[in-house]
């Protein structure tokens, strides 16, 4: 061992005791201070008299808006307590009474329905006094700040910054910060008052409101073969949560709610749209129809319809002076919208409880769907329950139909391919350049895989105020590859112990559980599209080789692992990472490692073809850090044309290629890459020989609280934009000064800071993969003012650079009255050594 | 994360079992800090005492998540910067004055029982500059990664590296015998 670690080692290891008498006088002295600040607080604040009511119709929505905090806050907590009972030291404390946890959340609870009442009423005191109280939650100022930052008042921001002088836990982003931003975006003129025309009953309907969730009748009437169908459920609740999620963030100055309702409005005919039920779903689906039979397209029509619950159709017709009167088979015509193009008329039928309205050259579809044939089951019978559930359940639902979309435009899709891949060739042969055309091979695999392995998706969308939460489902079609891919979950839930070397500050973070069959088929398909790049030209015996090293690293990995790419502003190399796998068998990782390594020197033409020249090598033993072995590997990588603008860019991303070192301790297997790498190791195998991080980092669970089931996917991570935009901005700033670049404007060095995180989380099982991911509003608003950050930037470098073109201008100019002057002196036959009669006789 | 994470929710609201536990869980730890940044067991102890007895106080501004170890090591780090800085000032001030500073805590005797080897390491560590001394106490005894050091330190993570890397060297030289046993 080297004397560095012997004395970290003394350090980190040298213990003190402590006299168990004065243990005592000091615990109860901080025991009788905790106790009497505990007595100050009161209990739970009542509502005060006197409230300013505030006008704006955004509180209309403050019941959905505190129900969904409510609910988003009761995952947070849920997610964050241990049911386990399984705490170390703090076991008896995790024994001990339930009462007092139930009795903080009963208090939670109560101080959020206030927050929420003050919400309701436009109380803005009310909400700052919440701010100012002591004996409020955290959380309940968190949520305060939130509603005050939906209103937009700036009587609330003195509050908010001793809120932010005063928090002490370091790190983790800051509420308060975002709520005074949010505050000055709407002050400073980014009113959305989008909800204007919301009705105060849409309150009610979020508490009551479940959908029509047995025998779902919208989902009946959609048709089977539909190639898509957005249903929105409850329609003002669902639009209400999109506005208030997007207040602040979207640069329209009117709420997406008040702009689907003028959809509405001009479909029907009736601003009020009186008859219509907008507490009820509605959906908008699309049918392919056939081909022409004299082939005039390529493709045949698609037929668009909308679904409108009615409260009284025929109350509706009689009222809407728009509404023409129904023909005998009970189909009306809308008089609006079709006065400058007749084909635009619109048409409407009663289906059930339902208006389909479409365009008048539907008119023998919107027939069929008023009389369907016997049995028709409609979109809902071809649905599994999961998927019904989501469509009738979730605020918005889209589908779409991979097959029907195959059936009707996968010849046009692959044709428009050909017609690039030729365009392609001829610009390679022209020596135009371009990527390789055998580029456009690996998109055919994609679409072949896409069109002939994938039977739907659909896409759950959430809004909520602080938050959205998005999942994506893609079922597959029985017994192809993606199927096998997707077809087996993880057995039973097994915990990812490695979550705690995840770094906070990261890019990109993720946690994978293993999946062996998942992981076995994905590897396969990557290397099926390799072989589709390489034009086919890789040898059979290579492809077997990657086939086995791939089920090799699957035999040979243990149950979890974990990867974090971080920005690393500090070198050339503008990216660093690190990797912590399980391994069962170190042995046989290390040697399909070695493997590996072997492989991706096989694949030196496929990168020749991009223009690089690639190398990896691999060192055993090259370092020993407190008694664990080093390995060394190094991806050497080089232009194949330094001289090229394209090769001088190659050259300077990766400054000649990327390092990485390997170890392996109690079968984690430890991996860094990038800059100083020596000092990352040495870390890592720190913190592995001190047990190992035993808290997840602050922002990884903070983004995980949002996502629905983390423990039960298979892999759950975040991403953070902002922070890719900063090293993004950083490369292309050290290619601004290479001949062909386009200027020092294209995207200028930025350092926006950024504290919240995209989360996601996805699992595999019965032939389909589920992605959720969680989009904190926090988030946009900070790229947003990155966005912001880098346009001011390139502004200012735009003004540099004209004010620089101008001054040289003026240099130019006057050097030349230098010039002339001194002709004019030296022609007068005046001498002067000095320059300032000189400069006199200019002036 | 868990174990952490439930005392602080349970101390929030209002367990002070779960405060004892915290207690009991980290003042060792905060105890090494200190005196290796101070050197001085008393003036140690007092703010070690000092920071549990405003953390008892602090419940409703702490945040649910967080590394409480870090928090903790910060508080005292924090203290102690503080200490020094009132110290600088103090050297105009009268003796008596500047002793007030402590806790009022009446002890009946010395709170912190060195073990072999540590008072030998603690006055190597003192030798130190004191920031290469912070960085060192936060990175080994308070357990803050160097990119957490740096947010403390407000500095390059690489000046953080620079500082460990020199000051392990001196102690090195200056513990060499001990260490060669």
């Amino acid at each position: 061992m080297r004397t560095e670690e012997i004395i970290e080692k003394l350090i980190r290891n040298i213990d003190v005791d402590t006299s168990a008498k004065v243990d005592e006088v000091v615990l109860n002295d901080i025991l009788q201070v905790f106790e009497k600040s505990t007595h100050v607080k009161s209990a739970i604040p009542q509502p005060k008299n006197g409230r300013r009511i505030m006008n704006s119709t955004i509180t209309k929505l403050a019941v959905a808006a505190v129900i969904v905090l409510v609910a988003g806050i009761g995952i947070a907590l849920l997610n964050n307590s241990d049911n386990t009972g399984n705490v170390g030291i703090g076991e008896s404390v995790v024994q001990e009474d339930a009462a007092i946890l139930e009795a903080a959340k009963t208090k939670l609870e109560a101080e959020m329905k206030i927050a929420g009442q003050y919400f309701a009423s436009g109380d803005i005191q009310g909400l700052v006094d919440i701010l100012a109280r002591d004996e409020y939650a955290y959380e309940t100022k968190v949520a305060a700040a939130n509603f005050l930052a939906d209103i937009g008042d700036d009587s609330a921001i003195t509050e908010l910054e001793r809120l932010i002088a005063e928090q002490i836990a370091e790190g983790g982003k800051n509420p308060f910060a975002a709520a005074i931003a949010a505050i000055t975006v709407r002050i400073e003129g980014v009113v959305a008052e989008g909800t204007e025309a919301l009705e105060p009953e849409a309150l009610a309907v979020v508490v009551e409101g479940e959908g029509e969730k047995a025998g779902d009748e919208l989902l009946q009437l959609v048709p089977t073969k539909s190639l898509f169908c957005v249903r929105v459920n409850n329609f003002d609740s669902a639009a209400g949560t999109m506005d208030q999620y997007l207040m602040g963030v979207s640069p329209m100055p009117i709420g997406l709610s008040m702009l689907a309702r003028m959809q509405l409005a001009g479909l029907v005919g009736d601003p009020a749209l009186n008859n219509i039920n907008t507490q009820g779903n509605f959906a908008i689906f699309g049918v392919g129809l056939p081909a022409k039979a004299d082939q005039s397209a390529p493709v045949g029509d698609i037929f668009i319809a909308a679904l409108l619950p009615v409260s009284d159709y025929a109350k509706l017709v009689s009222e809407n002076a728009n509404f023409g009167e129904a023909d005998a088979n009970g189909i009306s015509v809308i008089k609006v919208g079709g006065t400058v193009n007749p084909n635009k008329t619109k048409l409407a039928v009663r289906v059930g409880n339902y208006m389909v309205v479409s365009l008048v050259g539907n008119y023998d579809n919107l027939v069929s769907m008023a009389k369907p044939a016997a049995g028709a089951a409609g979109l809902g019978a071809s649905l599994d329950a999961n998927e019904v559930k989501a469509a009738t359940s979730e605020p918005i639902w889209a589908y779409g139909n991979i097959q029907q979309v195959s059936q009707m435009f996968g010849p046009v899709l692959v044709g428009q391919l050909e017609k690039m891949k030729k365009q392609l060739e001829k610009m390679n042969e022209s020596g135009q350049g371009g990527p390789p055309p055998t580029v456009m091979n690996m998109y055919f695999g994609m679409l072949d895989v896409v069109l002939n392995e994938v039977e739907f998706f659909s896409l759950c969308i959430k809004p909520q105020a602080g938050i959205c939460n998005m999942t994506m489902n893609l079922a597959t079609i029985p017994e192809t590859p993606m199927a096998k891919m997707f077809g087996t979950a993880i057995p039973e839930a097994t915990e990812n112990k490695l979550l705690g070397y995840l770094e906070d500050g990261a890019i990109f973070n993720i946690g994978i559980r293993k999946n062996a069959a998942f992981w076995e088929e994905y590897s396969l398909s990557q290397f099926d599209f390799i072989s589709f790049l390489a034009d086919g030209n890789i040898p059979d015996k290579v492809i077997a080789k990657a086939e086995k090293m791939a089920s090799e690293f699957v035999a040979a990995a243990g149950e979890s692992g974990v990867i974090s790419f971080s920005h690393n502003t500090e070198s050339p190399m503008p990216f660093s990472a690190r990797y912590v796998f399980e391994v069962k068998d170190a042995q046989r990782w290390n040697k399909t490692i070695d493997a590996a390594i072997d492989l991706g020197n096989t694949a030196g033409p496929c990168l020749a073809k991009v223009g690089i020249e690639g190398d990896y090598k691999i060192e055993r033993g090259v370092d020993s850090y407190n008694e664990v072995s080093i390995d060394a590997a190094g991806f050497v990588m080089k232009a194949t044309d330094p001289n090229t603008d394209y090769g001088k860019m190659i050259d300077q991303m990766y400054d000649g290629g990327i390092d990485y070192r390997f170890a392996v301790i109690d079968n984690l297997w430890l991996c860094v890459l990038g800059a100083d790498c020596n000092t990352a190791i040495y870390d890592l195998i720190d913190e592995v020989k001190a047990g190992g991080q035993k808290e997840i980092a602050p922002e990884f669970t903070e983004g995980l609280a949002f996502i629905a089931e983390p423990d039960k996917s298979d892999f759950v991570g975040t991403v953070n934009i902002v922070r890719y935009m900063n090293m993004a901005s950083a490369m292309a700033e050290s290619f601004k000064d290479m001949p062909g670049a386009t200027g020092p404007h294209i995207m200028p060095p930025i350092d926006a800071p950024s504290s919240s995180n995209i989360a996601f989380a996805g699992m595999v099982g019965n032939g389909k993969i589920t992605v959720e991911t969680a989009l904190p509003k926090e988030h946009i608003l900070e790229i947003k003012a990155a966005v912001e950050m880098m346009s001011q930037k390139m502004l200012e470098a735009r003004q540099a650079a004209e004010a620089e073109k101008a001054s040289k201008v003026e240099d130019a100019n006057s050097s030349g009255e230098v010039n002339d002057a001194n002709e004019a002196t030296e022609s007068s036959g005046e001498t002067t050594s000095d320059p300032c009669s000189a400069s006199l006789n200019l002036n | 994360m868990a174990e952490d994470t439930m005392l602080i929710w349970k101390f929030k609201c209002g367990s002070g079992e779960a405060l004892a536990c915290i207690y009991e869980k980290y003042k060792n730890i905060l105890l090494k800090l200190a005196v290796s940044l101070l050197n001085e067991t008393g003036t140690a102890e007092d703010i070690v005492h000092d920071v549990f007895v405003s953390f008892a106080q602090s419940r409703d501004k702490l945040k649910l998540r967080g590394n409480l170890r870090s928090y903790l090591a910060t508080c005292v780090v924090n203290r102690v910067r503080n200490r020094n800085k009132a110290g600088q000032l103090r050297q105009t001030c009268d003796l008596e004055l500047a002793e007030s500073i402590s806790s009022d805590l009446k002890r009946p005797e010395q709170w912190l029982i060195f073990k072999d080897g540590f008072e030998r390491l603690n006055n190597a560590m003192a030798t130190l500059p004191y920031e290469q001394r912070e960085t060192i106490a936060l990175h080994l005894q308070g357990g803050m990664k160097f990119k957490a050091i740096a947010r403390l330190q407000d500095i390059a993570i690489n000046t953080v590296q620079s500082r460990y890397r020199y000051g392990l060297k001196k102690l090195q030289l200056l513990l060499n015998s001990e260490v060669g046993r």
